[in-house]
Parts: structure tokens; sequence; C-alpha cells
């Protein structure tokens, strides 16, 4: 054998060894490469589809659309069944097109995956965001497609109750699949059998509570390992107190987290940890504990997000299932917020990449068509229990706690975007850190509004 | 064939694709931290040069100095409990004369499951309520004795590294078991005769004997137990309140949550230099000295 052959081999070896791991970069440049090939545009809808007849479709062209979701876990299987069911739909429709679906964790997708990609300028043709604060830094980095035009074409513009949080300087760059409010969770057994009727103040809250706790009972039910589980019921006392205006004020030094009703709010939230209202040991548990401990029937409440609704009317739920109520959170005395506002959002939806060519978008504008209506959203209303984030006409067949949390929302006096869509990431993850110092019992309130305060001056100092 | 082997082109196409490897997931992450580490940015638009405040900032960081010393008190604990434990552990095993074997998979068995679900497991053993072993303690000491083991910050920690030690000694018993085991018969017969007692085997002989793979366990300890993530990231996540932070998940958490890159590769970069240092010291110091009989 020669020697030079010897090397070439070798060579040759290990640059495929190498160039197999970039296997998926090379699938995009043939996607392409493909899609360029073809001169006309896709033919649109026939009604009738051509099965099985793919290879031999000259007309039809080869456009491939990856698309990332974070619909993994196994409380979600009924979500991602909704969207491969319209995914195989619209592959049906289109001949050739072809969609690349990819389950990921939704933290790891929003904090690190997909903001790399962002960096790098290589996300994913379709993909979940959130509105507010991380589109608005994609938006500003060019990454994200215009999705303004497709939306009037297909003449769903007006048909979403909100697009706020995707909508910047007028255009619309992402569209929710749903939305939700927070408020509070009740076992309504307990409350009957302890003769509690739902509070509408703060002091009737602590009464309830502390029959409640006379009673052997967890009055809240809380998993205070993450952060952002502690600061849903806190953003809402906080709003009681300041109105959710002063957040923004925070951002240009007109507010600080120091003034007296600041460090009111947290002195309410405080008031509800000392009297050990919440589950003990909660810094320990994750985010899933304090919705098991609720339906265990050991605690009586809980504030979370609608989107809890769908586990409290499932089979986990057992004998509690159909006896769960919803208030909206109770006024605060003196307060200066809007005492009946909740906050509720639309701000989880789909974005869609700038890099995409022309064939690409005329795909996507067809994945919209059938994701997008009043079908599909009353689908994930009845299966998923996700609150539509279009007008619907229609609302037979709905679970009654799904309708309590719409009454509950639709009578809400106005609505409001979480804290942390609003200050500083920093910020928010510092507010994360005083609350559970708060729970700890380490901290005052003072001392934590200070710290916050102080995160919120360096924060402000950098832009 | 043979003109082929002595030709050093043909090694040198061998060890490319790992060469490449390594420089593109070693060598150049750690150069671009070390860059990023002079910028304030936010990870995805323009990158502001800032000299070394990020470096200042470090030194000020209560909290990075807070998770420093959780990773050299993770490190004390893991030199001063888990490696006596080790070494007595072994030798408890290889003077065992049946079912050694059966002791050696027993102790190793925690290694084989991945830290995750370690970490997972350890969680719900502390749960309050209904961990297991708060329900021990209830049953032996009453309701005062169950312990907020992984919400109050000052057990916290100590939480995580009996977790931590559970799952890793095992690893370090085979290791030291091996070694033990390797020390040539005669020498403890010979010290038998001479009227030895089992203390003195242990300490003049056995464990002079072992040392070289002592120090490799004082080695991976001591890197491991400053680049510690896993673990701590599951089981508390840093929290509460930051008591459990270490250095890397403290990185991770400015990096990615608080969108502040440059000082979170700043924080990485005083993390590679630091285990830098200490891992260059152990091998000097490892160097100085070797035992023979």
């Amino acid at each position: 054998m020669k020697k030079g052959l010897t090397v070439a081999a070798v060579t040759l070896m290990s640059v495929s060894l190498v160039l197999s791991a970039c296997g998926s970069k090379d699938d995009n440049n043939n996607k392409n490469a493909a899609a360029n090939a073809g001169t006309t545009n896709t033919s649109t809808n026939e009604g009738t589809t051509n099965e099985g007849t793919t290879n031999e479709a000259p007309a039809a062209k080869d456009v491939t659309l990856s698309l990332r979701h974070t619909q993994i876990k196994e409380t979600s299987k009924v979500r991602l069944k909704i969207l491969q069911d319209v995914v195989a739909k619209t592959e049906q429709e289109n001949s050739g097109l072809k969609f690349n679906l990819e389950g990921i964790d939704e933290v790891v997708n929003r904090d690190q995956k997909l903001k790399a990609e962002m960096a790098a300028g290589n996300p994913p043709d379709i993909f979940e965001v959130f509105g507010g604060a991380d589109l608005n830094l994609y938006v500003k980095a060019g990454r994200m497609l215009d999705l303004t035009p497709i939306i009037e074409e297909l003449g769903i513009k007006d048909k979403f109750a909100s697009l706020d949080e995707f909508t910047i300087d007028g255009k619309v760059y992402g569209l929710p699949f749903g939305g939700y409010s927070e408020g509070v969770f009740y076992n309504k057994k307990m409350f009957a059998e302890f003769g509690l009727q739902v509070p509408k103040t703060f002091q009737e809250l602590l009464a309830a509570a502390d029959a409640l706790k006379a009673k052997g009972k967890t009055p809240f039910a809380l998993a205070a390992k993450d952060g952002w589980v502690n600061g849903m019921m806190w953003n809402t006392i906080m709003e009681r107190h300041v109105g959710i205006d002063s957040f923004n004020k925070l951002l240009t030094g007109e507010a600080k987290w120091t003034d007296a009703d600041f460090v009111a709010g947290f002195t309410d939230y405080a008031t509800l940890v000392n009297n050990d209202y919440f589950t003990k040991g909660a810094l320990g548990l994750p985010y899933a504990e304090q919705g098991a401990q609720f339906l265990k029937g050991d605690a009586a409440m809980v504030f979370t997000g609608s989107w809890d609704a769908n586990r409290f009317t499932g089979d986990e739920a057992g004998d509690l299932k159909g006896n769960i109520g919803y208030f909206s959170f109770p006024s605060i005395d003196g307060g200066k917020g809007d005492q009946t506002s909740i906050n509720a959002s639309y701000s989880n939806g789909f974005g869609f990449s700038a890099n995409l060519d022309a064939d690409q978008v005329e795909a996507v504008k067809k994945f919209i068509a059938n994701f997008f209506n009043e079908e599909i959203q009353k689908r994930t209303l009845l299966e998923d229990k996700v609150l539509p984030s279009m007008k619907l006409s229609d609302m037979s067949g709905v679970d009654p706690l799904i309708s309590e949390v719409l009454t509950v929302m639709g009578s809400a006096s106005s609505s409001w975007k979480a804290f942390d869509a609003i200050v500083q990431p920093s910020v928010g993850a510092d507010v994360g850190v005083g609350l559970q110092e708060l729970i700890g019992k380490v901290k005052k309130p003072e001392e934590v509004a200070a710290k916050i305060q102080a995160s919120q001056d360096k924060a402000n100092a950098q832009k | 064939m043979n003109k082929a082997l002595r030709n050093p082109y043909t090694y040198l196409a061998f060890i490319v694709p790992t060469l490449v490897l390594y420089c593109l997931f070693f060598i150049y992450p750690v150069i671009v931290s070390f860059i990023y580490g002079f910028y304030q940015w936010d990870g995805i638009s323009e990158k502001v040069f800032i000299g070394i405040d990020n470096f200042k900032r470090l030194i000020h960081d209560d909290v990075f100095l807070k998770s420093l010393g959780n990773n050299f008190y993770f490190m004390a604990f893991s030199l001063l409990v888990n490696i006596p434990l080790v070494f007595l552990i072994a030798i408890m095993v290889s003077k065992a004369r049946r079912l050694r074997g059966f002791y050696k998979s027993a102790v190793f068995v925690p290694v084989v499951i991945s830290t995750a679900t370690v970490a997972i497991l350890f969680g719900v053993l502390y749960n309050y309520e209904s961990g297991m072993i708060n329900q021990v303690l209830r049953m032996i000491g009453g309701e005062s004795w169950a312990k907020e083991w992984l919400s109050d910050p000052h057990l916290a920690m100590l939480s995580i590294l009996i977790a931590n030690a559970w799952q890793n000694i095992g690893f370090f018993i085979v290791l030291c078991l091996a070694a033990i085991l390797n020390i040539p018969k005669e020498i403890g017969e010979a010290a038998k005769i001479d009227g030895v007692n089992a203390w003195n085997e242990t300490w003049k002989i056995t464990l002079p004997l072992v040392r070289p793979v002592l120090f490799v366990m004082l080695l991976l300890t001591v890197s491991g137990t400053l680049k510690v993530l896993d673990i701590v990231q599951i089981m508390t996540n840093g929290g509460p309140f930051q008591s459990t932070e270490v250095m890397s998940t403290y990185a991770l958490k400015i990096g990615f949550r608080s969108l502040e890159l440059g000082y979170g590769s700043a924080i990485g970069v005083a993390m590679f230099i630091l285990i830098l240092i200490m891992t260059g010291i152990l091998q000097r110091v490892s160097k100085s000295e070797e035992v023979q009989y």
C-alpha cells in the first residue's frame, strides 16, 4: 500500500468524522438550494390533495420549515397533539412542504438555546417566543419576521384578543397561541366545610387564612424554589399598592423600590409569610409541588396562573374535580393601584425567523392560517384548557372552572403584564432573591426593598 | 505500510479530529470568554468595551464571594470527610474475605446513576412533609426533629454535600481498593511476622503505598468541586436566596437569566484561573516524593 494512499484515507476518514457533526447544516443548505431551484409560486390549496404522489408532482416545490416547540412535558401532551394535527394538515394541503418539529424544555429554550441562536443569527424557522422584553431584544437585532402583512392578508389581525405584547412600533412580530391570567384557585369543598366566603379584601383574606390555619390546614400552597413562582402573588399585591404604571417609572428613576408604597407591598407579602400561611419548607420545593399539595387537600388555596387549570380539572384532581374555584386577588385598602385589575397577558406565542425566503414565508402563511383560527382555538380551550388568544363566538361545552376563569378575567377592571416583563432581567432576578429572603425570614421588607433598588440603579445606569 | 507509519504526517492525521474538536470546544470558548470578560454585553446587541470593570465588580460582588466560599466549603467537605471515608471503606472491603465483589458493586452503584437522578431522588428524601428522612426523624424524636433540609440556608449546602458524597465516593472507593489490592501480599505477611498491628499496617504501609492514587483522588476532588454545577442546579438552583450558589450556577444565572454575558464570562474566567492554579499547585506537590518498598 502506498504511503500517500494511507494518509489520504486517514485524512478522509477524520474529515468525514468531523463533518458528520455538521449534518443538519448540510440539510439546511440543500433545502435552500432546493427552494431556490424552483421558479413559480407554490400552488395553493386545490381542495383535493395528491396523496402519495409527491415524487411525481413536479409543480410542488420542496420547502422545509423547522419548528421549535416546548410541549414536551406530560402535561402538555394535548397541546402537542393539536400542534401536530395542524402541522399534518398543512403538510397534506401543500405537497412538498415539510415541517421538522423539535421539542425542547421551555426554560432551556427561553433562557439558553433560543437566546444563543438569536445571538448567532440562526434561530429555527418557527419557534415559541415570549412577547415583551425577550421579543424586544430580538426585534432590535433584526431577527424577527414582520407578520403584519400576513395577518392583514389573512384578515385575522382584529380577531386576536390582544397583540400588544408582540407589537413593536405598530408592527406585529409574533402571534400568541393562548393567554393566561393569575389569581387564586381555591378548594370550594374546604371553604364550604369551614363556612368561608371568597374574600373581597385583604383583611378578609387574612381572616380566612387564620381560620384555615386554626383547622390545621395550610392556607396557601407554595413551592418557592424558583423565583418566578413567588413573584406571581407578590406582583399582584404590589400592583394593588402602587399601580402597575409605577413599575415603568422604576426604569426612569421617577419611582423607587424604597418608596413607601413599594415597601408597603413588600410588608404585606411578609405578613403572609410571617403568619405562616405558606407551605412549610417551601423554599426547597419545585413548582409542581404546590399544585400537588393543593390537589391533595393539604392546602386550601394556591395563587397561580390559569395554565394550571388544565391540571386542576384533570384526573389528578380526584374528588376535587369540579370543586375548585377561581377568584381574583382581593383588594387592598388604601392602595393606589387598580383594586380589581388582574395580571393577564397573551405573551406566549409563535415567532418566525427573519431569515426565511419567499417560499418559506408563503408556507408560514399557510401554517398561520391553519393554526390561528376559531376551530383550533376552540379545540385548545376545550382540550387543553388554555385561554384562547382569539375572540370566540361559540363558547359551548367549556369546563366550569375554565368559564369561571374566563368570567373573572372578563370582569376585571383592567389587565396588566407581569413585572418581569417591565423591569430589566437582572432586577427581576434580584426580586426573586429578595422574595426568597422574605420567605426565609432572614431580611426585613425595608432591607429587601433597598437591595432591589440598588440593583435597579445599577441596571438603569447601564443603558 | 511500515513506511507510512514512519511518516509523522500519518500520526498527525490521526490526531487531527480530536485536535479540531478540542480547539472548537475548549480552546476557542476559553479565548472568547476571556475577550467577552472585558465587555458589557447582553449577548445580542452591540458589545461595549469596559476594560477590567467586570473583574473589579467581581471582587466586590457579595454573591460571587459567597459562591466562591461555597465552592471551598464543598472542597473542604470532600477532602476532609469524603476522602477519609473512602479510604476507610476501601480498607474494610479489602479485608473482607467473602463477598468482596458484592461490596465492591454495592458501593459502586450510585456512581452509575446519573447526577440529575440522584439530585431529584435526594430532593424527594429531603422533602419537609413527606420526605423519608424527616419521617424517620419524626418517629425518633417527634415533630421538632424534622428539619427543612433544602430550604433552611444553614442546612441546604450540607444536604447537597451529603447527596454528592453518596454519589461520588463509590468511584473513589473502587479506585482506592484497586490500589490496595495491588500491594504485594509479601509486604503484609512480612509485617505480620514482624508483629505489626493493624493500625500501623494501615498507617505506615497501606497509606504510603496508595499515595499516587490518593493524589489522583485529590486532584479530581479539587477540580470537581470547584466546577460543580449539576447537583446544585437541580437540588436547590442556588437557593434559598443564593445561599447555596456556587460559581458555575452563578455564572449561568448572570450570563443567561440576567443577560449579562460579559460579566458571566468574567466569572467563568475567574473559575478557570482558580482551578488552573489549584491543580497546578497540587501537581507540583505530588511530584515531590514517591514511596517504594
